[in-house]
């Protein structure tokens, strides 16, 4: 049997952590009242939903990565976590923003958390895009 | 092909065992990181209370008979809290022996129906006739500009800056100015003139969705400054004497307050810290005689071949450094990042006051914290690297084969 792309697994454990940032550290529970009586989940709600929906991606990219034959191929598919990591870091801060004053929960545990993990993602599929590859030798060649 | 010296060969040797050099870096990463961590908090705290107390200003603080928890965690964590007595208090404090000032203070409990912020926070009236504690600050922050009745001075955590305009119980106010952090409950508090604040009360009947009960003669603790040269403890004792309601506290057993807070979590971390210290301690000494023991076949040939004593030693003990050294900086470097990304999380679950200490004292704990490191690794392989050193080449060889 083939063995693993260590750094694929590692990518994709990664990726499950994002999947369960929000679940060990909730996002505010509240709801707004809007105008006309309404309620609606707070903006980080969505943020968190957002990050899990990443988290799954950077998954399936981590396997895909581990279970990869070629290079080439491992190579693309570490670009696209980089792609990922980064995603991973924005949304909470640019993309979908957590709530405005920063006690709040989804501020003071999983924003911090989902950032720390996107840079490991991002870390890792540096790692694996530029990961020095083993020289061919020619034939014969000792 | 690479140069052989020590360090490239140190180097190689760790590489062949990786999981060992993994295992031993690991347990050397969260000894410095815990230590890092527990250290940065300790420190954090008498930061953030030094600054706090100076802000706080008062030397004595003088609440209702029974609520001096409430009101000290009010001041540490800045919880809203209400409780009141009446302003007679004031009037009968500043008349007693060694009492230089005093300034009332009322408290509002919770703006949850306010307009401005989400989150509660900590409303607090305060005279700018008679204060003594806000008021020097404004003074040379807003340039001796006189505060208005519906200007309001907020601490650094409330989201709102200077010139924004809120709504507290229905009343309009002004933010004149916003305090500098302090890690402390100040940091959550909206200060109020006394006028606006009895105006706010007397308004929220009609304009708020709850009315506020507070009647006017009644006030939630009195700042007290005691006179030169005088000993708070007995003028403490002394308000307490003659008067039967009330609790007196100094600005010191706020921080008794947060060591007994402290006291339980951080006695387990160092008391961990210390165990994986000795762990550390015995693991890489017993891992390193292990090694020097597997491999005296191939020291001896090192010695053999003109290596002297001086260079085996050296090697060993290099190992032992670049072991000790990498998972110390793993565990400083880690534990930093989980420390200033999650340090609300743990301000606010251990109900302390914190501020972060400066950058020179965080590189100076980093690099204690790394030396410390570095001499675990030396301490603990001193004894194999000397001993293998001693031996003959001939015997080293014998004796390994």
């Amino acid at each position: 049997m083939k063995k693993l792309n260590k750094w694929g697994v590692a990518t994709a454990i990664v990726g499950l952590l994002i999947i369960l940032t929000p679940v060990v550290f909730p996002v505010c529970q509240g709801l707004l009242e809007l105008v006309n009586g309404k309620q609606v989940p707070m903006r980080c709600f969505w943020t968190a939903r957002a990050e899990m929906i990443i988290g799954g991606l950077v998954v399936i990219s981590g396997l895909l990565v581990a279970f990869a034959r070629s290079e080439d191929a491992r190579r693309r598919l570490n670009n696209q976590v980089v792609f990922l990591g980064l995603a991973t870091i924005l949304t909470p801060l640019y993309i979908i923003p957590t709530c405005m004053h920063p006690d709040m929960a989804c501020n003071i545990a999983t924003k911090p958390a989902l950032i720390i993990l996107g840079v490991v993602v991002t870390g890792l599929g540096l790692y694996g895009s530029f990961l020095p590859r083993p020289e061919i030798m020619p034939s014969g060649a000792k | 092909m690479k140069e052989v010296n020590l360090f490239n060969l140190a180097l190689q040797n760790l590489r062949r065992k990786p999981y060992r050099s993994v295992a031993i870096g690991l347990c050397v990463a969260v000894m410095t990181g815990s230590l890092f961590v527990a250290t940065i908090i300790m420190r954090g705290v008498q930061t953030s209370l030094s600054v706090g107390q100076a802000r706080l200003g008062a030397d004595l603080v003088v609440v209702p008979l029974g609520y001096e928890s409430l009101a000290q965690e009010a001041f540490i964590t800045g919880q809203p809290s209400a409780f009141y007595m009446s302003d007679q208090i004031e009037a009968q404090i500043a008349a007693l022996p060694s009492v230089e000032k005093t300034s009332a203070q009322v408290f509002v409990q919770t703006l949850t129906n306010a307009k401005c912020c989400i989150g509660e926070f900590f409303l607090v009236g305060f005279d700018p006739e008679s204060d003594f504690t806000i008021s020097p600050w404004l003074s040379t922050h807003l340039k001796n500009k006189v505060l208005g009745s519906f200007d309001v001075i907020a601490g650094d955590r409330i989201l709102l800056r200077a010139g924004d305009g809120a709504t507290f119980y229905g009343t309009s106010f002004r933010v004149a100015s916003v305090l500098e952090k302090t890690g402390m409950g100040i940091d959550r508090t909206i200060y109020v003139p006394m006028e606006g604040l009895r105006q706010m009360i007397a308004d929220s009947n009609t304009l708020a969705e709850e009315p506020l009960t507070i009647a006017p003669e009644q006030i939630s603790s009195v700042m007290v400054s005691v006179e030169p040269g005088a000993d708070m403890i007995d003028v403490a004792e002394s308000i307490e004497g003659s008067l039967a309601d009330v609790n007196v506290f100094t600005a010191s057993q706020l921080n008794q307050a947060v060591a007994r807070q402290l006291q339980g979590v951080m006695g387990i971390t160092f008391g961990v810290t210390a165990t994986l210290w000795l762990m550390s301690l015995l693991l890489v000494g017993l891992i390193f005689s292990l090694i020097v023991n597997e491999r005296q076949r191939e020291l001896g040939l090192l010695r053999a071949m003109g290596a002297p004593r001086k260079a085996v030693f050296r090697l060993v003990m290099m190992e032992a450094g670049f072991l000790t050294g990498i998972g110390g900086v793993s565990g400083l470097v880690l534990s930093g990042v989980l420390l200033m990304g999650f340090s609300r999380l743990i301000q606010l679950r251990l109900r302390i006051p914190y501020l972060l200490p400066g950058l020179l004292e965080i590189i100076g704990v980093e690099v204690g914290l790394l030396v410390l490191a570095l001499l675990t690794g030396a301490l603990a392989s001193l004894q194999p690297a000397l001993s293998i050193s001693r031996l003959e080449p001939y015997a080293a060889i014998r004796q390994g084969e």
